[in-house]
């Protein structure tokens, strides 16, 4: 599942938000339930042109 | 009437138990005569358990004897922590790095289809972006938006942060967005976080 599906679904326990220059947003998440950390970068998160720009997956 | 009876069983559920003593006990009017003394014992309990307790008028006060519980796993739990145990809780984080006055950032949350969030704390901290004005007043706002979005639900300030809990917790119900943003109140740059705990059932 990708990091902007589980924010949708709330599948996290930890979300970081963070307004870049350019006003999008890298959003981080984590969870107790799963290893993996979830970044992404998004423009107009939850409006009508929500694009993810750029998506990586750390792994511990 | 008197109950006498052992459960050895390692975890018992309270409905259950009930069940059980009605099954075990079927002439005996539980509501009204059954008292449940409960020492040195320990049971798994969720909250539904202690409304289908409410339901059957069952007392957990004294030792009375009369249903004994013997090497039981018994906890109760508030909501938060029982969320926490079961991984249903929530932290948010919003970062606002070095930003000058009236400037900030958000972070926003749609809760989900089926969902519902509630907050119950808040923090934030704020500190000079330049090492220049550590030591000046690092005033900020810490904001909570309304469920939707409309209006704030609770401004909040500080020099160098800020913290309330919410004994009633703010509820934010499937479809609804929260938000959480800090804003810088002073003349030079500063970099804050806002923090906001909780959880989701």
């Amino acid at each position: 599942m990708r990091g902007i599906e589980k924010l949708k679904t709330g599948d996290f326990n930890t979300m970081t938000q963070e307004e870049q220059p350019d006003g999008s947003v890298v959003v981080t998440l984590s969870s107790r339930k799963y290893p993996e950390i979830y970044r992404f970068r998004v423009k107009d998160l939850y409006g009508e042109n929500e694009e993810v720009l750029e998506e990586e997956i750390i792994e511990p | 009437m008197v109950i006498e009876t052992k459960l050895d069983t390692q975890q018992v559920i309270l409905g259950t138990l009930i069940a059980l003593l009605r099954r075990q006990f079927p002439a005996i009017n539980i509501q009204e005569q059954l008292s449940l003394g409960i020492r040195e014992a320990k049971l798994l309990l969720v909250s539904a358990d202690i409304a289908k307790l409410a339901g059957q008028n069952l007392i957990i006060d004294e030792l009375e004897g009369r249903v004994a519980i013997n090497a039981q796993n018994i906890g109760v739990y508030l909501q938060p922590e029982w969320a926490a145990k079961t991984g249903e809780d929530k932290v948010f984080n919003v970062i606002a790095s070095d930003r000058a006055w009236g400037y900030g950032g958000e972070t926003t949350y749609v809760v989900p289809t089926g969902k519902t969030l509630y907050i119950t704390e808040v923090a934030s901290i704020s500190a000079a972006a330049s090492i220049g004005d550590n030591e000046k007043h690092q005033f900020m706002e810490l904001r909570l938006g309304e469920a939707g979005g409309a209006e704030p639900y609770s401004y909040l300030g500080g020099n160098g942060g800020c913290s309330q809990s919410f004994p009633k917790p703010l509820v934010y119900e499937a479809g609804e967005t929260f938000t959480l943003g800090v804003k810088n109140n002073v003349g030079h740059n500063s970099s804050m976080i806002g923090t906001a705990q909780g959880y989701e059932v």
